[in-house]
């Protein structure tokens, strides 16, 4: 048995041994601080510029990386042109390329070059939807790879070029933009069902998947070895149970360390005893049916439809203590709660792609929130309906950028001046 | 403070000598703490200049830090650093290869502090993430329990509980290491 003393004294020199850390190297520390200086000296300069007529107002996140390209879209144009001279089969080559890949840089140079050389709204926007989807397709490839610091750079892209579609609708005419945007809704809607399917099991089973199989296969020796196994361990520690306890679900009832695990985050949520939570799931057959018995999770529209494993897995995240990747992953990057998306994902069982459109198109000023927007993409069918509802798309050039939106219930409001923005109080802020 | 105040005034009119101090200033503190998480010099270096690409990013939208800079700092890299670790925590990646730093002594000094460097590292990796940044921040990087709960956005008592079950959870790590002959 050790010594308490003796414990205390090494924790502390255990603790003391960590405080030395190597220096950053120097070169690229500088490298990264001349990066930052010159990106914030081009956003003071595009702050110091004209306001954009129309819809640089918060509607749908601008996308700095086309953006940029976009600028650069004359220079990048002429090289690629010559490079399409000297190095047609590179270029072809690079079509295929995905995030990580070493000519993916060259395509997208080349579709920079195909956007500068597009001029009518009809073609960009072709063009922008066939990105689009060549961008989702990338997200899927990359998937399928399981590359996932990739992936989220594609989904990024993805966010991108669904910006510059809005855009792009936004800057066209009014007739323009009324013909075009039936068929934004349409690619839209096709890639919500591939977007939330990616967003969803893909993410979950990588994130929980591989690990855990490999001990699982392995677990049995647990049961008669003296290593503890590393995976009751570590659920011991998270629930506050003992380790012989779960050991005893797992070797002697036959449970597996996931299932174990979704009757903690049962058991912890509800504060049923775990026997109690597996004798309900034996009983019900799977954890969306445990959890939607117990009113963790809202019913299905249709209660007589079985979840499938996939939708169970999902599901693991509204009762759980692990926070579900994609939704933080969308909290931070737009700056919501992710206590809010998971309401919308578990109780509106709105899909993650959903989500991610309705905040990518942001609190518009009317004030709707995320949460009305998803309300009223299902009531209206799409988003490009939606956006056009809102006013952001398809609106003439020449009405004044803020005229009030007219409903039918309510009478004409005037043309209010929004006070200035508040300020939000520190604690909400997730970059 | 005032200083602070000063510098995120300057940093929300993107003023280049605000922003010039702000990155001179904590970058190497983000960098420490980054480090002390993920223990990967490249990746540590990578993901606190993300930090500040974060902030100007933020700042260029209207958002971004309001009263307190360096909190709103750490809470951006204690984000990014739980993405990162989920991101890595199923791949082939030890994290402790190179957390060992030589601390100069003689041959025998050297692998006893290598060994201890290694085990207080797997211990603190053992630590759920809120504890393991309490433990960072309140025994490697010095912070006090109330400037800690901010950065984590808890409430002191909480900073306190998170900071004795991780305490006790190392403990337990290294008694089990020690009884298994790992000392």
């Amino acid at each position: 048995m050790v010594d308490q003393e003796e414990l205390d004294r090494e924790l502390g020199e255990a603790l003391d041994s960590l405080r030395d850390v190597p220096l950053p190297d120097q070169g690229r520390q500088a490298a990264q601080h001349a990066a930052f200086l010159a990106t914030a000296r081009q956003q003071r300069r595009l702050a110091q510029s004209p306001a954009r007529p129309a819809r640089s107002r918060g509607f749908l996140r601008p996308a700095p990386a086309l953006s940029k390209r976009w600028a650069v879209a004359g220079v990048i144009t002429a090289i690629v042109l010559a490079m399409l001279l000297s190095t047609g089969g590179v270029i072809y080559a690079a079509d295929g390329a995905v995030p990580g890949d070493p000519l993916y840089g060259v395509d997208q140079a080349v579709e920079s070059a195909r956007l500068g050389l597009t001029h009518r709204p009809e073609s960009v926007l072709n063009l922008l939807l066939s990105l689009a989807e060549e961008r989702l397709a990338e997200a899927e490839e990359l998937a399928a790879r399981q590359d996932e610091g990739n992936l989220n750079l594609a989904l990024d892209n993805y966010g991108a070029a669904v910006s510059s579609l809005a855009q792009t609708l936004g800057t066209a005419d009014g007739a323009d933009a009324a013909s075009l945007t039936p068929a934004l809704d349409t690619a839209i809607s096709s890639h919500e069902g591939r977007l939330t399917q990616l967003l969803g099991p893909a993410v979950a089973q990588a994130d929980a998947g591989e690990g855990e199989e490999e001990q699982e296969e392995e677990g049995t020796d647990y049961c008669v070895g003296a290593d503890p196994h590393p995976t009751a361990y570590r659920l011991a520690e998270a629930y506050g149970v003992t380790y012989e306890e779960i050991m005893g679900w797992f070797c002697y009832d036959g449970y597996g360390m996931g299932e174990i695990e979704h009757a903690l985050q049962t058991s912890a949520a509800t504060g049923l005893p775990v026997e109690e939570v597996f004798a309900l799931k034996v009983e019900l057959g799977g954890w969306g049916e445990v959890w939607q018995e117990l009113g963790l999770i809202g019913s299905t529209d249709d209660d007589s439809e079985e979840l499938t494993e996939e939708e169970e897995e999902e599901l693991a995240y509204c009762v759980g203590a692990d926070p579900h990747p994609v939704a933080q992953r969308l909290a931070d990057t737009y700056g919501v709660a992710y206590e809010d998306i998971m309401t919308w994902f578990c109780e509106g069982r709105y899909g993650l792609g959903e989500i991610m459109h309705a905040l990518q198109t942001g609190s518009d000023e009317e004030g709707n929130t995320p949460e009305e927007l998803l309300q009223m993409k299902t009531d209206m069918g799409g988003w490009g309906q939606v956006w056009q509802e809102l006013g952001l798309i398809g609106k003439p050039d020449d009405k004044p950028d803020k005229e009030p939106k007219i409903k039918p219930e309510k009478p004409e409001k005037p043309v209010k001046v929004k006070p200035e923005k508040k300020e939000k109080p520190e604690k909400k802020v997730k970059p | 403070m005032v200083e602070e105040q000063a510098l995120l005034r300057g940093a929300r009119e993107l003023d280049e000598p605000a922003l010039n101090a702000i990155f001179e200033t904590y970058y190497p503190l983000l960098y420490r703490y980054v480090y002390h998480h993920i223990r990967h010099q490249t990746t540590a270096e990578d993901l606190t200049a993300e930090v500040f690409s974060r902030m100007l990013e933020q700042l260029s939208q209207g958002d971004g830090p309001r009263q307190y800079l360096k909190a709103w700092l750490y809470r951006v890299a204690h984000n990014l650093v739980i993405d990162h670790t989920r991101r890595q925590v199923h791949r082939d990646h030890d994290p402790l290869d190179e957390g060992i730093v030589s601390t100069g002594h003689d041959v025998e000094m050297e692998v006893h502090n290598a060994i201890l460097q290694w085990q207080a590292a797997a211990a603190l990796q053992k630590l759920t993430p809120m504890q393991r940044a309490v433990i960072i921040l309140k025994y490697l990087e010095g912070y006090s329990n109330a400037e800690i709960a901010p950065i984590l956005e808890l409430s002191v008592g909480a900073v306190k509980a998170l900071q004795h079950r991780g305490l006790a959870s190392m403990r337990r790590y290294l008694a089990h290491a020690r009884e298994s002959g790992g000392e």
